[in-house]
């Protein structure tokens, strides 16, 4: 009787147990949490970047009536933890794209809210959004509002070329000489040969080594499918063999390697030229925060445009943008929040952290006057010319990684012209045929 | 009387079984069960997919890229298990008898294999960097060159295959400290009656002893062996990584690279599905021939 009542008492307080754990299981989607009286939240996901947080805390600090609540995510994972927290139904009302590309498999899959009602609704100034139209657009829809310009330029370390005697890229450019030929000439004329002082530093990403290719308007894959490269590609690969080569530039796999990240590659003072976008003054103004910046000081950098071999000058970029999600229960405070950040309000505060907004206005170019070094690298920066997206469609993912594991193999096997080329074809071919 | 008795015992374990089987359930069979069903999709992490039967695993078995991640996956489990087992093996033998300190030994060769892969991961990133790091530079002062260790594809496979064997030998030396103790003494006196040295008492009484415990060892490295990440996924940059030229993209990077950087969430299951397939099969065929080689009588 007694082991029976024992028994019993035991499955019963197991059972109980499994009760207890099971709804721990149950909760797939945080739910957002009843608004009580008080400012409306907005769940706002962007990753983690010395300046994001002060234009949150700008707009928080504008007004009273919407309290955005920034969730922070690594920078090296933004991309995997954010499709990890859309597929898992993690609550949120807007978010920063960082790999644009990825908007296209978001927009297919539902979670991207589209903004024309809201931006009518609103009277919304689209000054901002016109310059950047097909970017943010897909199958006639605005999926997102650009609050980042688009521009990849070369920042440039004076004091390296002082030393060396060497003209500045601005004077080449001023001379219409800027051609990537004598981007080479130059990089190779200011290192050292032994990888104590490197003439310029591509970074790791597919479109930093890409930049001929891109301006020459190859789109790699088509937005309907088709292949599209050519010789400009090939010039790509080689411009960074060479360099790697005579030790011009760090090599790839050593940047890999070592995780050296472009912004101190920059701030250790021996690298004097450095490809990229247009949120660099940001990273700079920290590092002179943080007394980063090693033999050189603020006023020893400035900026030009990437050099180029086509008779109009573009420069490389996609804008970067927020987008509404569709399950989002506070769409319309989520957009007045994103409105005011790709509108002039928002591009003010923007710039004054060192970002090129997408829209260019006086107090705008007033605000980047102190975040760069000198007037004509201010000129540089908000000129107005023809931006070009690198491989902007939905395979555009893809089509990096393509591109990085043939570079990859180019750089480090002897391959013919041909070899690399039907490499790279191959692999295109392949995304194209597997794209489902 | 007996046919209750019966039901209250089966009840009763039942009942201490299920937190396990639970756990097991939930945490194995059900994302097993998901897995395959997602690989006969095209979800892309989303709401909108649809079936696309076997298309995922002719794409996979025609994929370069994932034949490619395959031969290097298995290169590594050949060298790493090979190695693991060997060092663990002769540590074994060696902290089995009267060593100083031994117990101390133990302890610390058997530490790496509790410490997180994350941080040996990039310690050794840090060691050995190829410009700055101790080790290259330890090379150069005694006149050796540098060596490029991760950034070659030539030397980056065995470099992950190097860290993973340091950190994982320890824990089989354990297994098989523990199997050479259970070895009946008395094997190793008649043995000394007969005249027998070192050599012949390791070959015809330890080797063959501790055949379980090789079985079990050989078994579960080679699991582990193919699901190798994170040490990859540190020690060659991340998202980026997979090794100069793709040299030590290995078969659960390249799953995790198409699911997480591309989205084909429904190809890298079928990815998943086929290395599942993969393990089952090796490990019945080794658990099959174990008849042929494993000793399980005792002394």
């Amino acid at each position: 009787m007694k082991d029976h009542i024992v028994a019993k008492g035991i499955i019963a307080l197991l059972l109980l147990s499994v009760f207890a754990i099971v709804p721990m299981f149950a909760g797939g989607g945080e739910e957002q949490p009843t608004a009580a009286a008080g400012p409306q939240t907005v769940t706002y996901v962007l990753w983690q970047d010395p300046t994001y947080v002060n234009i949150v805390q700008a707009y928080n600090d504008s007004q009273s009536k919407i309290k955005v609540d920034p969730q922070i995510v690594t920078s090296a994972d933004y991309e995997t933890k954010l499709t990890t927290m859309l597929a898992g139904g993690v609550y949120m009302d807007a978010f920063m794209e960082k790999r644009q590309t990825d908007m296209f498999a978001q927009y297919d899959n539902g979670y991207i809210e589209p903004l024309d009602n809201y931006i009518k609704k609103n009277n919304y100034d689209t000054r901002g959004l016109d310059s950047y139209k097909a970017a943010v657009t897909v199958d006639g829809k605005t999926l997102a509002l650009p609050f980042r310009g688009a521009r990849y330029y070369i920042y440039y370390n004076k004091k390296m070329f002082e030393a060396a005697g060497i003209d500045t890229p601005d004077k080449y450019v001023q001379r219409g000489e800027w051609t990537w030929k004598k981007f080479m000439e130059v990089a190779e004329k200011l290192s050292s040969g032994d990888g104590k002082r490197y003439g310029a530093f591509f970074y790791t990403w597919g479109q930093l080594n890409m930049f001929p290719a891109i301006q020459a308007n190859v789109s790699f894959i088509t937005r309907d499918g088709k292949i599209d490269i050519n010789d400009t590609v090939l010039q790509s690969f080689k411009m960074r063999k060479e360099l790697e080569q005579k030790k011009a530039i760090m090599p790839y796999v050593d940047i890999v390697a070592t995780k050296l990240h472009y912004s101190q590659a920059f701030y250790n003072g021996n690298v004097a030229m450095l490809p990229i976008g247009e949120w660099f003054p940001g990273f700079m103004l920290d590092g002179k925060k943080k007394d980063l910046l090693k033999g050189f000081t603020w006023d020893d950098w400035g900026v030009t445009r990437l050099p180029s071999d086509q008779q109009t000058y573009a420069s490389v970029g996609a804008p970067t943008f927020n987008n509404i999600y569709s399950g989002s229960k506070n769409k319309d405070a989520a957009f007045s929040f994103i409105g005011w950040m790709g509108g002039a309000d928002g591009a003010a505060i923007v710039a004054k952290n060192g970002f090129l907004p997408a829209m260019i206005t006086p107090a705008v170019t007033e605000a980047l006057s102190t975040v760069l070094p000198d007037k004509e690298s201010l000129d540089y920066f908000t000129e107005n010319v023809p931006v070009i997206p690198p491989y902007y469609t939905r395979y555009g993912s893809r089509v990096e990684q393509a591109i990085l594991q043939t570079m990859q193999e180019y750089l480090l096997n002897d391959m013919t012209d041909s070899q690399v080329m039907g490499e790279l074809r191959n692999k295109l071919q392949d995304i194209v045929n597997t794209t489902n | 009387m007996t046919a209750p008795r019966s039901m209250k015992n089966r009840l009763v374990v039942a009942s201490f079984l299920l937190p396990s089987f639970l756990g097991f359930f939930v945490f194995v069979l059900l994302p097993v069960i998901a897995t395959v069903g997602v690989s006969l999709t095209n979800y892309s992490g989303g709401r909108t997919f649809h079936l696309v039967g076997l298309a995922n695993y002719v794409s996979s078995l025609k994929s370069s890229a994932f034949l490619s991640s395959l031969w290097i996956t298995a290169r590594f489990v050949v060298f790493s298990v090979f190695f693991q087992l060997l060092l663990a093996f002769v540590f074994a033998l060696m902290l089995n008898g009267k060593v100083f300190a031994r117990t101390f030994f133990r302890g610390l060769y058997f530490l790496p294999s509790i410490l997180s892969s994350i941080a040996i991961g990039l310690a050794f990133a840090l060691l050995l960097n190829p410009g700055e790091g101790p080790v290259n530079m330890f090379l150069q002062s005694v006149g050796i060159s540098k060596q490029p260790w991760l950034t070659s594809p030539r030397t980056a496979l065995g470099t992950i295959i190097f860290v993973s064997v340091w950190q994982s030998f320890g824990y089989y030396m354990v297994l098989f400290l523990a199997g050479l103790q259970s070895i009946n003494p008395s094997l190793y006196e008649s043995a000394n009656l007969d005249g027998a040295g070192l050599l012949r008492k390791l070959v015809s009484i330890t080797v063959p002893m501790l055949t379980p415990t090789t079985f079990f060892c050989i078994t579960t490295a080679i699991i582990k062996g193919f699901q190798v990440f994170d040490l990859i996924y540190i020690m060659t940059g991340g998202q980026q990584g997979g090794g100069p030229s793709g040299s030590t993209t290995v078969l659960v990077y390249d799953i995790y690279r198409n699911a997480f950087m591309s989205f084909r969430m429904g190809y890298a299951s079928a990815e998943a599905t086929v290395l599942l397939l993969l393990l089952l099969a090796i490990t019945i065929i080794q658990y099959r021939s174990q008849r042929g080689w494993v000793s399980y009588d005792a002394a």
